[in-house]
């Protein structure tokens, strides 16, 4: 006997009890695993996206193209390292259900730009030489079973060619992988020229202009520059940090990280009203065995702390269990997520996050019980018993 | 009438004009009036009298778990009204064992397990824990049940596991109130027999609080109690 044995053991003497609270505490706390993760999904991503690139679009909106001359135009302002183009094709394989990512970029530039996505050299290279080679991402690879050298016939829901077929046969020359989760492996990349030379409208155009900056400091000076150079012009600019791009495109769906954070307060307040409840009943049914404790030598902390032990281990179990199997869960989500939300996934302060919760939601659910039955007159609980 | 050690041996507990009252429902009651008692080592002392008249009281007041409203309890020297409810719960858990009517074991703990506990607060290493507990079992006659939990033991095996939680210890007094009221009369004469033994032959001191004369007449002394003084005293 220990005295985390005596206070296992106390647990458990209520089975069905002890296993409604646990199961609520798990449920809780699987849920709270699902809905960081979906808060990561919308919000955290944007937090991994650096400062050092500008995105220029139509100032009307990402719909309308710009014309790929601004190129040029954009290279020549001061603090400007490098810019790379991107054409939107909405993409998808065979089916419209079976959406995948399918942008034209500019091969000199667009992978250099981007140290966050890695491509083997030798595939870099080969994509290059390729008129129709794509480079792919390595989730769409392996969920397709995909790979190098094979020829996909990818559509696009926005562009056709000239002879009206919406079909681009691509030759895959490459598998993308990324070192930072906020970038998706889901996308299928093309030459911008095969898509240039075979589009019939929207040629010599770009959906965005992606700057890369000499340094990072400059992006705010930089990004008003641009704007400026095509000011009063029939299509105006609007540049952004990525980071910021990313932001006011989350914030399209609503303050997600607040919605989460609600729910996740309610549903744990939730659990401290049963754990408290829980805990109330289990000392209030001990009152005599815990004046017996304090008879035989224990003194008010052992007995406090007794009490409080069982509800942080109630809740630490519960919690433990539940962050377990939300582990699993979002492991199993983030693959079958990858092309919605590439950003889903649990992060170690999320962990961290739980494990507090817990932690303060044992204390608070057994404070209460534990000071009453620390305060409780031996004489009086005896004599009631 | 009050009583006082005529033994000639060492006074283990002193109780000097110890009063003691409570308030109930606006009315003060005064359960104990300037009580004065002397309770030689190695005594076998029952306490007799009506419900209320203040036995249970006293044994509480011996044991510190409950303080007096005036006079002093001295045990083996030491008074203890001047200790803190700290210093008393490690007194406690020292000099006494208690041993209650209703046997109050932790329903699911092994008889070993509860017999144990109060060796918790010792720092001794588990497995010297565990001899000390099987050891008083054994003392208690059932080093065959240390496995069963106190659902699946009789009444009089119950207070046999009581009594072993409270000398596990070692302590210097028993206190016992109503060590068989809920018991068979052939249980409670085998815990008797085993409270005396524990006075005769391991020298504990025994304060019993009983309402069956055939238990008080186990004792060394008897201390009759009415209306919160020492009525009478009676030796066998």
């Amino acid at each position: 006997m220990t005295t985390a044995g005596l206070m296992w053991a106390n647990l458990w003497r209520r089975k069905t009890r002890t296993v409604v609270t646990v199961l609520s505490i798990f449920v809780a706390f699987v849920l709270f695993t699902v809905l960081a993760a979906t808060r990561q999904a919308f919000v955290g991503g944007v937090d991994l996206i650096g400062n050092e690139r500008l995105l220029t679009i139509h100032k009307s909106g990402l719909i309308f193209n710009l014309p790929i001359a601004y190129r040029n135009r954009i290279r020549n302002v001061d603090g400007v390292d490098s810019v790379s183009i991107g054409v939107w094709m909405q993409g998808y394989y065979q089916e419209t259900k079976n959406f995948t990512p399918l942008i034209a970029v500019d091969d000199d530039a667009y992978y250099p730009m981007y140290r966050e996505i890695v491509v083997p050299p030798d595939q870099l290279e080969a994509w290059k030489s390729e008129r129709t080679g794509a480079i792919i991402g390595k989730t769409v690879a392996a969920r397709r079973g995909w790979k190098v050298g094979d020829t996909i016939p990818m559509r696009s829901g926005i562009y056709s060619k000239e002879n009206g077929d919406n079909t681009w046969d691509l030759k895959i020359s490459g598998i993308y992988d990324v070192t930072n989760k906020a970038f998706d492996t889901e996308t299928v990349t093309i030459h911008y020229e095969y898509w240039n030379e075979s589009t019939n409208f929207g040629k010599d155009s770009s959906g965005w202009f992606i700057t890369k900056l000499k340094d990072p400091s400059q992006a705010a000076r930089v990004a008003k520059d641009i704007d400026t150079l095509f000011a009063n012009s029939p299509r105006e600019t609007k540049t952004t940090s990525e980071k910021a791009f990313a932001e006011s495109f989350t914030s399209q769906v609503g303050d997600v990280g607040a919605i989460v954070t609600y729910v996740v307060s309610a549903v744990l307040l939730s659990m401290l009203i049963v754990t408290a409840s829980t805990m109330g009943q289990a000392v209030h049914e001990r009152t005599a065995e815990l004046a017996v404790l304090k008879a035989i030598g224990f003194n008010a902390r052992h007995v406090l702390l007794l009490v409080l032990g069982e509800s942080l281990l109630l809740t630490l179990f519960g919690a433990a269990l539940g962050l377990g199997v939300g582990f699993l869960i979002c492991r199993g989500l983030a693959g079958q997520l990858a092309q919605y939300m590439p950003a889903f996934w649990l992060t170690s302060e999320a962990l961290l996050i739980g494990i507090g919760l817990a932690l303060t939601l044992g204390l608070l659910s057994g404070i209460w019980p534990a000071v009453r039955a620390m305060r409780m007159r031996m004489v009086d609980a005896l004599r009631e018993a | 009438m009050n009583d006082t050690a005529n033994s000639g041996g060492e006074i283990l507990v002193r109780v000097n004009g110890v009063t003691k009252t409570y308030r109930r429902g606006g009315e003060t009651v005064n359960v104990l009036s300037g009580l004065m008692l002397e309770v030689p080592r190695g005594d076998l002392l029952a306490l007799m009298g009506p419900s209320g008249s203040g036995k249970s009281t006293l044994l509480n007041l011996v044991g510190g778990i409950d303080r007096p409203t005036s006079g002093s309890i001295e045990f083996a020297g030491q008074r203890l009204e001047q200790m803190n409810e700290s210093e008393l719960a490690r007194w406690r858990a020292r000099h006494v064992g208690f041993i209650f009517q209703m046997h109050h074991l932790l329903p699911m703990l092994t008889a070993q397990d509860n017999v144990e506990l109060p060796l918790l607060l010792t720092g001794l290493p588990a497995a010297e824990r565990r001899r000390r507990a099987a050891a008083a079992l054994k003392l208690v006659g059932l080093e065959d049940r240390v496995k069963h939990k106190p659902a699946e033991l009789s009444g009089g095996q119950e207070q046999r596991v009581g009594i072993a939680r409270a000398i596990v210890t070692d302590p210097d007094i028993l206190l016992c109130d109503e060590p068989t009221g809920d018991l068979d009369r052939k249980s409670g004469d085998a815990i008797l027999d085993l409270l005396q033994a524990l006075n005769r032959d391991h020298g504990k001191t025994v304060l019993m609080v009983t309402h069956a004369p055939h238990a008080a007449s186990r004792a060394k002394r008897t201390l009759h109690f009415d209306q919160g003084v020492l009525a009478t005293q009676s030796k066998p």
